[in-house]
This record gives C-alpha cells, sequence and structure tokens, in this order.
C-alpha cells in the first residue's frame, strides 16, 4: 500500500470532529505507524501531538488534551457598592 | 512589515496553497530552550501530569502539587525535594517551584511583504529513575532516592511535515526591518 519512492508529496491540513481512536485506526489500516510523541502548548491548549510513518510520508495527529493557563474571568459588574464589595469579596478580591 | 499569526492548520493550508501557486517562498525555523518556570505540574492536563505521578501528586488540575516521595531534578542543578514539599501552589499558579523546560518552535514564511507565523511550546519528556546519590541530605554514603530528569522532544517530532521541495532554513534570531534603515 505504501506510495512509489520519489511520488512527489503533497500538503493538506485538516480539522475533523471525530474521536482520536477513530484516526489512529485509520492510519493504522493504510500502514502508518506511530513514531514518536510529544506535548505541546499551542493557542493557549495542550495538545498531544503524534507523528505517524509511513516510508518517506509523515502525518502529524495533534489532540487537545486541556487547556494551558488558568482561565481568569472577566467580570464586569454594573451594581450598588454593597454588590461590588460583595462579588470582589465572593472571588477572594 | 506585518506580521499574521496562524495556528497549525492555517499556517500549513497557507504552505500548501503556496506550493499550488508555484510561489517561490522559504520557510524559517526557530527552536530556542526556555526554562522560565511558565509550565508546572498544577496547571498540565491529566494526560501529562500522570507521567509525574510516581513524584508528585494532587486532587485535579490547578490544584496545589505536592511531592509524594523525595526526589533529585537533575536539569535544575540537582535540585532536592522533600516528601510533602509544596511544588505548585493552587494559590500561585503562575509560580510554579518545580517547572518542566520547553523549546519554543517558532515557524515562519515571508510573502508578498508579510510574514506568517505559527508559534508552539514542546515540552521535555520527564524520565523518572531511582538511582544512589550522595549529598547533604542523602548521607556521605549515599541512598536511593527518585531522580527527575528531562529528555528534550526529538526534531522530527517538532518538525512540521513539509513535502521535500520546501526549503526550511533555521535562524536564531528575526529582526523586523523598517524602511530601509531602522530596525528594533
Amino acid at each position: 500500500m505504501m506510495e512509489k519512492k520519489g511520488s512527489p508529496q503533497k500538503l493538506k491540513s485538516i480539522s475533523v470532529l471525530v474521536p482520536l481512536e477513530r484516526v489512529q485506526s485509520s492510519l493504522s489500516e493504510i500502514g502508518f505507524l506511530l513514531d514518536d510523541t510529544v506535548t505541546i502548548v499551542a493557542d493557549g491548549k495542550f495538545w498531544s501531538k503524534m507523528l505517524y510513518v509511513r516510508g518517506e510520508e509523515t502525518i502529524s495527529v495533534s489532540e487537545e488534551i486541556g487547556d494551558a493557563y488558568p482561565k481568569d474571568p472577566i467580570i464586569t459588574i454594573c451594581g450598588s457598592k454593597t454588590t461590588i464589595s460583595k462579588v470582589v469579596k465572593g472571588v477572594g478580591g | 512589515m506585518p506580521l499574521y499569526e496562524c495556528n497549525e492548520h492555517q499556517f500549513v493550508e497557507n504552505i500548501r496553497r503556496l506550493l499550488e501557486s508555484k510561489e517561490r517562498f522559504l520557510v524559517n525555523r526557530k527552536i530556542t530552550l526556555h526554562d522560565d518556570a511558565r509550565y508546572g505540574p498544577a496547571t498540565m492536563p491529566d494526560q501529562e501530569f500522570e507521567r509525574y505521578s510516581t513524584l508528585c501528586t494532587r486532587k485535579s488540575v490547578n490544584s496545589t502539587v505536592y511531592a509524594k516521595v523525595p526526589f533529585v531534578d537533575t536539569f535544575h542543578g540537582s535540585r532536592m525535594y522533600d516528601e510533602g514539599e509544596n511544588l505548585h501552589a493552587a494559590s500561585s499558579l503562575l509560580y510554579p517551584r518545580m517547572s518542566v523546560p520547553y523549546y519554543r518552535v517558532e515557524y515562519s514564511v515571508n510573502v508578498w511583504g508579510g510574514t506568517y507565523f505559527f508559534t508552539f511550546d514542546a515540552l521535555f519528556n520527564p524520565e523518572i529513575v531511582i538511582e544512589k546519590r550522595t549529598g547533604k541530605r542523602l548521607g556521605k554514603g549515599g541512598a536511593l532516592v527518585h531522580v527527575l530528569k528531562y529528555n528534550p522532544p526529538e526534531e522530527r517530532v517538532l518538525a512540521i511535515n513539509l513535502p521535500k521541495e520546501v526549503m526550511v532554513f533555521d535562524v536564531k534570531h528575526m529582526v523586523r526591518v523598517i524602511g530601509h534603515s531602522s530596525n528594533f
């Protein structure tokens, strides 16, 4: 199933809404093997980046595994002084 | 010269479009080592934290992390942590006491006077072993102790997959030029 050596390489990036397991089994079916994994942080999120290899072809699959930074909600209050005090106190300010 | 930030999907698709247009271009890559306490164990997602579970414990993401056993961090000058020591406090998430070094990888391409770039951080891989170590706290005769080592990720997994005809130049620094004489 391996492509002929020397055939031109093309490039494509796709974003899919299917579980990782399905992507992995699909790659496995066409002969791509997992070569290495790294944890990266991009766009404020942690990703597990997996490199699959088949001959000279490579496919990387990045799966989001969590947020990189603690999310700081921004609270905008339009209310009384008491309300503001209560909210500020309530969030530990 | 405008700078445009892309995510990986956008960056790769932009390069694909350039390739299809037969436009000549060059991709620059800069890889730098950082150890600035940006990533600590409290903020890691569970999947990544699991790799440190021999050494430390926490209730959930963003909870305080404590050392389960005494251990030595060889990357940071063989710093020793005691059992029960606070490694990353929930009240101080931006300032972890135990942190993970990383490579910052920046890919950029210059086209028609604009620079399009994609940046990501690749965390070093933890390796936990038990070794006999000596020192003030371990005695002259030495003692067996957990040792945390950080291994850099392999270059092949840091690379963006690009066809062979795309030239990638490694660079140390990028200076942005305004006009003909000034730079910043």
